[in-house]
């Protein structure tokens, strides 16, 4: 037994890593994020670059925990990131997620999470926001493991 | 075809890019506005069979 009792999400773990391979230490990953501000409750959803766009919702963690986060999935994509767990007033992230649907009319969204069960909070509000929506769009979930890896990646049913 | 089952029984085409399924979505959308009626009746139609050949299926199973 561990002897932690709290949330696991707030547990702590800690990986032993060897360093980058040689070939990768020195190369230069190009940022893939064409757009700011990027907090959730920042964003305006109807501002110009997500009508019509392929949007990612990363909760905050996540790109941290991916090693190729830019490259494989942000790249031609709009960006908002939330935490589900620590954020206050997620009633307007349901609004803004909803503002998207129907006014921005988003191509897809993406809700990428961690495998942390507090996470998947994200996942409920763009549900939420889809079942309020008048106008349907594909949305997927995407949860990645502590150390970057996919658990899982499925559509939401609609 | 790559194509995989999703949890929620969809099948996907795992060679589609997120792009392409927002785009489809949409296009089949349009339709099921252009024709409400119909989406509903081959919804139906499709349920009345499910629940037939499931049925039939079970039976044989057993």
């Amino acid at each position: 037994m561990s002897g932690f009792s709290g949330c696991p999400g707030s547990r702590m773990v800690e990986f032993k890593k060897e360093d980058a391979p040689e070939g990768t230490a020195g190369v230069k990953a190009s940022s893939q994020l064409r757009q700011w501000p990027i907090q959730l409750h920042l964003i305006s959803p109807v501002a110009p670059y997500f009508p019509g766009a392929d949007v990612v919702l990363a909760a905050d963690c996540v790109a941290f925990a991916m090693g190729n986060f830019h490259n494989d999935y942000l790249k031609g994509k709009s960006l908002a990131i939330a935490c589900p767990k620590l954020d206050e007033g997620q009633d307007a992230y349901v609004e803004k997620i909803k503002g998207w649907f129907e006014e921005a009319k988003i191509n897809t969204l993406t809700v990428l999470i961690m495998q942390v069960p507090c996470c998947r909070g994200l996942v409920g509000l763009a549900v939420q926001a889809l079942q309020k929506s008048s106008r349907k769009v594909p949305v997927r979930y995407v949860v990645a493991s502590l150390q970057g890896e996919v658990l899982q990646e499925e559509w939401v049913e609609q | 075809m790559r194509e995989r089952r999703d949890r929620a029984g969809v099948v996907v085409d795992r060679n589609l890019s997120t792009r392409q399924v927002g785009e489809m979505f949409e296009k089949f959308q349009e339709v099921d506005e252009k024709f409400p009626e119909a989406q509903r009746r081959y919804a139906a139609f499709v349920g009345e069979l499910e629940e037939k050949f499931l049925a039939r299926g079970a039976e044989v199973v057993r």
